[in-house]
């Protein structure tokens, strides 16, 4: 047994803390070694006078001083609204916690039906919306809305300021996003942006071919305000687009539909 | 607190019924019955007192812990489980609090040097009642052994100090110490070893100081 390491285990073996194996062999150890008995003994000492460390007896005045001041403060906490004692009165956490949670799943199975089904937002079929859309856009200028085998679109409001359009032909898939009063920089602000290692054209292409046409792009088009909407051929797409109180910000929901479950 | 001792079955029947009546004050406290808080206080303040001086080494600490400790029970009373072991959710309160009280001075120097001092003086004018014994040379001694154990676990970091007067002077297991702590038995091991070593080098002055008089422990 090592007599530098034996420090610590004296330490424990004073209190009563080593494991009964780790006792046995340190007691066999001090019956032969002079340094280590010593340092046991100075361990016990220390913890005898350790021992002399108790607390005075404290009188009644302590006490009486402790109880006075602790329903002194309590007197004087203030007390909690009168909305928050009536609900600790009429319900406990748990039943608070219990009607929270029947509220949350009554909103979201109120909600369930919408979110899964967004022509629904606007009580029209998505086809009515793609009419209506077209109409509007065709009294204005550019393309109309198109349905596209590949993707829908479906604007739950539309603003002159910015349209977005899909469009399919036979000869080759256009997406234009085309600005009419707003600036060019703020324009491109607008339109979803491809990750920057992919070039616009490469993504036209992608799109052109999950839709089996030509990969052409709209001359008149920069490639900059080219709009990735790539999906499979054979899935439909539905898009849902939200035009928020700001102008300038407009969200697209852009999301893989199954077929049984978009109407005609 | 000075009463005779019962033993035996008469002891164990006594603690049942002490069990019982602090439940029943219990009780009548957490429906906002004063008078039953101010009970329950009465029978337990000399340990709460006792064990805030042993970890905060003065009793103006002590009696800011305790007022504390009593405190955060009243606030807590109503998460208080019925059938749970009062004392020990008590002890629990008063470890935290100590332990808070602790960290709080050793972020402040300034007021642990200030604490220190007046707690000093305090403790130095407080009479010990079973530290008499006729002899005021041996009285003399125990208060001033006493003194500087007081600082020597003073210099012990919050951690070890708790452990060591955990296991050592309350006289808890290590793994209630542990639990206590919030952390594992082999940590509190860890601790208490470093503590005594450190105590260990404390105590030696005083028994070098003594040993040639032939007057040490």
């Amino acid at each position: 047994m090592n007599c530098e390491s034996n420090e610590r285990l004296l330490a424990l073996h004073a209190g009563g803390d080593l494991s009964a194996g780790q006792a046995s062999a340190l007691s066999a150890h001090l019956r032969t070694c002079e340094d280590c008995r010593r340092l046991a003994a100075d361990f016990a000492a220390s913890r005898e006078l350790l021992g002399t460390h108790e607390p005075p007896e404290f009188d009644a005045a302590f006490f009486d001083a402790v109880r006075r001041n602790v329903l002194r403060e309590i007197d004087d906490a203030p007390p909690p609204p009168a909305f928050a004692r009536l609900t600790a009165l009429l319900f406990g956490r748990r039943a608070l916690a219990l009607a929270a949670c029947v509220v949350f799943l009554f909103a979201a199975g109120a909600l369930a039906p919408y979110l899964r089904e967004g022509h629904r937002l606007t009580g029209d079929t998505p086809q009515q919306v793609a009419d209506a859309n077209g109409e509007a856009q065709q009294e204005s200028d550019g393309p109309s809305v198109i349905d596209s085998p590949a993707i829908r679109d479906i604007k739950v409001k539309t603003t002159p300021a910015v349209k977005l359009t899909a469009s399919s032909s036979p000869r080759r898939t256009q997406i234009v996003a085309r600005a009419t009063h707003a600036s060019r920089a703020k324009r491109s602000e607008r339109v979803e942006r491809p990750p920057s290692h992919v070039s616009d054209r490469a993504v036209a292409a992608e799109i052109a071919r999950a839709a089996g046409v030509a990969p052409t792009l709209e001359e008149a088009a920069p490639a900059s305000e080219v709009a990735v909407l790539a999906a499979p051929a054979e899935r439909k797409m539905l898009r849902i687009e939200l035009q928020t109180g700001d102008p300038n910000v407009r969200i697209i929901w852009l999301t893989p539909q199954e077929p049984e479950k978009l109407p005609r | 607190m000075t009463e005779n001792r019962p033993t035996g079955e008469a002891a164990s029947t006594d603690a049942a019924a002490h069990v019982d009546a602090l439940s029943a004050l219990v009780a009548r406290a957490r429906t906002g019955d004063r008078a039953a808080f101010e009970q329950l206080m009465v029978c337990t303040q000399h340990k709460v007192a006792a064990t805030a001086w042993r970890l905060l080494g003065n009793r103006e600490d002590a009696r800011d812990a305790a007022q504390e400790t009593f405190l955060r029970a009243y606030k807590y009373l109503k998460s208080f489980k019925t059938g749970q072991d009062f004392h020990g959710w008590l002890y629990r309160i008063t470890v935290n609090v100590c332990r808070d009280m602790m960290r709080a001075r050793s972020a402040s120097p300034a007021g642990s040097a200030a604490r220190e001092q007046r707690g000093g003086e305090f403790e130095a004018a407080t009479p010990w009642s079973h530290a008499e014994g006729g002899d005021a040379e041996r009285a003399a001694l125990l208060a001033q052994q006493r003194t500087i154990v007081r600082r020597a676990l003073a210099a012990l970091p919050e951690k070890e100090r708790t452990a060591v007067v955990l296991r050592d002077l309350e006289g808890l297991a290590t793994e209630e110490v542990a639990r206590l702590m919030n952390t594992r038995p082999a940590t509190v091991r860890s601790q208490i070893s470093t503590a005594r070593v450190k105590l260990k080098v404390f105590c030696e002055q005083i028994l070098r100081e003594k040993r040639p008089g032939g007057s040490g422990l």
